[in-house]
């Protein structure tokens, strides 16, 4: 018993008050992801059914299932990543191959970039309100009907998936210009060798040496996008829609909003409650499988590469 | 009989920013000859090399003045596409570039390039390619793997081939086997002979031994200044220069 207990403390002494601290911050961690995951589990998963997974949703929160809260993530999720993925990949490339690096505007762009990605998600949200609901909905409404009509200029999937699209686009423009820069010059080079024309070394050599980078980068930030609600609040979530979204502007649920609406507006707490860790469990459990897909490509493409390597 | 010049370089000079890399070179290469460029680091044969294919120009600050003429045209002409250029001009790098592609796709990346589409075409030119570097009995089963699995020595040799696959009129190596063991060394020299019968070859490298065995003429780079060239035997027999002779004995460099 002495013999252990000395043991212990000559280890404690070894690796030195950082090594301490480090190793109880650690476990923290450690403790606090399997303590959430775990609450999750117990008390939501007993509510996991096909029923709550596909019931159409109703009127009262805690009746009914998520599938209209399902679609509308998965629906809200496709439409920023055909809407962030394009742009955010052409301005990395942007500021990777042509941009030149000493120019005013070129650093003018970075810190709003920079900026863009400190900005609260919930300033997002106002500013889709703002800027696609009442300025591009409603200038669209003036040029297509006559008199206007409000058809566009009001809350609908199109204008959520694009405020979310804002939100993510710094992440996937740091990343693809990143992915592009670890491409090695050498590679260029041998292809400029070739008689390649700039155009060609991009498409054939960067892009493709790039493209896991890219990837990993685009998961990452789709799975962090699929869990925001704020940016979603003002510019195409509902309490309850009884219909699947079908046009682009109709409004639509989502998981996580679904998950406030429980929290706020059900009449029967008790079973409401269940419900919430639940609809919580099924958010996690999807955004977790996005980061760990990313986290896998990113270990992936890390491995120590040989010489001459793209990737 | 002598052969006629390839590569006509005059008064070359080459400047990145302030510092001047090259300084007023001339140089005269003979077709379808091997020459190798000595000189210790920094001393500007690399630069020369890559003035042959206007490979400069992609780095930033880079000034080329003089002229370098391929067949008697000038390639730095405002008129010539450096493109152009270097589908005549092959080159291979230090270390092995293999793309992330297949051993094929590698050797056809070239003609790729040019827009050649038939299938027919690609597999004859990745075969004749791939045999001129001696790779083809050792990859012919498997030319669809990655090029990554193959060893430094046969990366270098697919490097040469992707080089070949295009029939360039002259191929510039800068230190291709550096990084090499003997073997792979020597397997690699053996290629580089025999396509001196077809392809002006010019040659950057830091073995002397290397220099002495397979070139046909040696130019001896100092400070940016090219301090003597020659036939290979004269200038390691009776090299005219102090400076070739102290370089040449290993009293620096």
């Amino acid at each position: 018993m002495k013999g252990l207990r000395h043991r212990l403390l000559a280890a404690l002494v070894q690796i030195g008050p950082t090594g301490i601290l480090g190793a109880l911050s650690t476990l923290l961690l450690i403790a606090m992801l399997g303590g959430i995951i775990a609450i999750l589990f117990l008390q939501g998963f007993p509510a996991l059914s096909i029923n709550f997974i596909f019931g159409r949703s109703s009127l009262e929160p805690s009746e009914g299932g998520i599938f209209n809260a399902l679609v509308g993530t998965a629906l809200l999720t496709l439409l920023m990543t055909a809407a962030a993925l394009p742009l955010g990949v052409a301005t990395g490339i942007y500021f990777a191959e042509y941009a030149k690096p000493q120019s005013k505007l070129t650093k003018i762009l970075r810190v709003a970039i920079e900026s863009l990605a400190g900005i609260p998600s919930v300033v997002y949200g106002l500013f889709g309100l703002g800027f696609f609901v009442l300025f591009v909905g409603k200038s669209l409404d003036a040029l297509l009907s006559e008199p206007p009509l409000v058809v566009w200029a009001k809350p609908g999937i199109l204008w959520s998936s694009l405020t979310l699209a804002v939100l993510t686009l710094p992440v996937v423009i740091v990343s693809t210009e990143e992915a592009i820069r670890r491409v090695s010059q050498e590679l260029r080079q041998a292809a400029y060798a070739l008689g390649a024309t700039r155009l060609q070394v991009l498409l054939w050599v960067v892009l493709p040496g790039a493209r896991a980078g890219i990837g990993t980068g685009a998961v990452l930030a789709i799975g962090r996008a699929a869990g925001e609600v704020a940016p979603i609040l003002f510019t195409g979530a509902a309490n309850h829609v009884a219909e699947l979204p079908r046009h682009p502007t109709d409004m639509h649920m989502h998981l996580a909003y679904h998950v406030y609406a429980l929290a706020t507006q059900s009449a029967d707490v008790e079973s409401a409650k269940k419900l919430i860790f639940a609809t919580s469990l099924v958010l996690v459990t999807i955004t977790m499988l996005l980061t760990g897909i990313g986290s896998l490509l990113r270990a992936k493409n890390k491995q120590p590469e040989n010489h001459g390597k793209a990737i | 009989m002598e052969k006629p010049f390839k590569i006509q370089v005059e008064s070359l000079s080459v400047r990145y920013g302030a510092r001047i890399a090259l300084d007023s070179v001339s140089l005269d290469i003979p077709e379808r000859s091997i020459t190798a460029l000595i000189g210790p680091s920094g001393c500007g044969k690399s630069t020369f090399l890559r003035s042959i294919n206007r490979m400069n120009e992609l780095i930033e600050n880079c000034r080329v003045e003089g002229q370098v003429r391929l067949d008697g045209i000038d390639i730095y002409h405002p008129q010539v596409d450096p493109i152009e250029i270097r589908k005549r001009v092959g080159m291979v790098f230090q270390r092995s570039t293999c793309f992330a592609t297949s051993i094929f796709e590698n050797v056809v990346f070239g003609l790729r390039l040019r827009g050649e589409r038939s299938r027919d075409v690609l597999e004859a030119a990745c075969e004749e390619a791939l045999r001129k570097t001696a790779l083809w009995d050792e990859v012919k089963d498997r030319l669809r793997a990655p090029a990554q699995g193959l060893s430094g020595g046969q990366q270098q040799r697919l490097c040469i081939a992707r080089a070949l696959a295009v029939r360039p009129e002259v191929l510039l190596l800068d230190e291709p086997t550096s990084a090499l063991d003997p073997i792979a060394t020597s397997r690699i020299e053996e290629v580089i002979r025999e396509l001196a019968s077809e392809c002006t070859i010019v040659w950057v490298t830091h073995s002397m031994q290397q220099a002495k065995r397979m070139s046909d003429q040696v130019a001896f780079f100092h400070m940016g200044k090219l301090v003597e060239a020659g036939k290979t035997q004269e200038i390691f027999e009776s090299p005219k220069h102090e400076l070739t002779l102290n370089y040449l004995r290993g009293v620096f460099g």
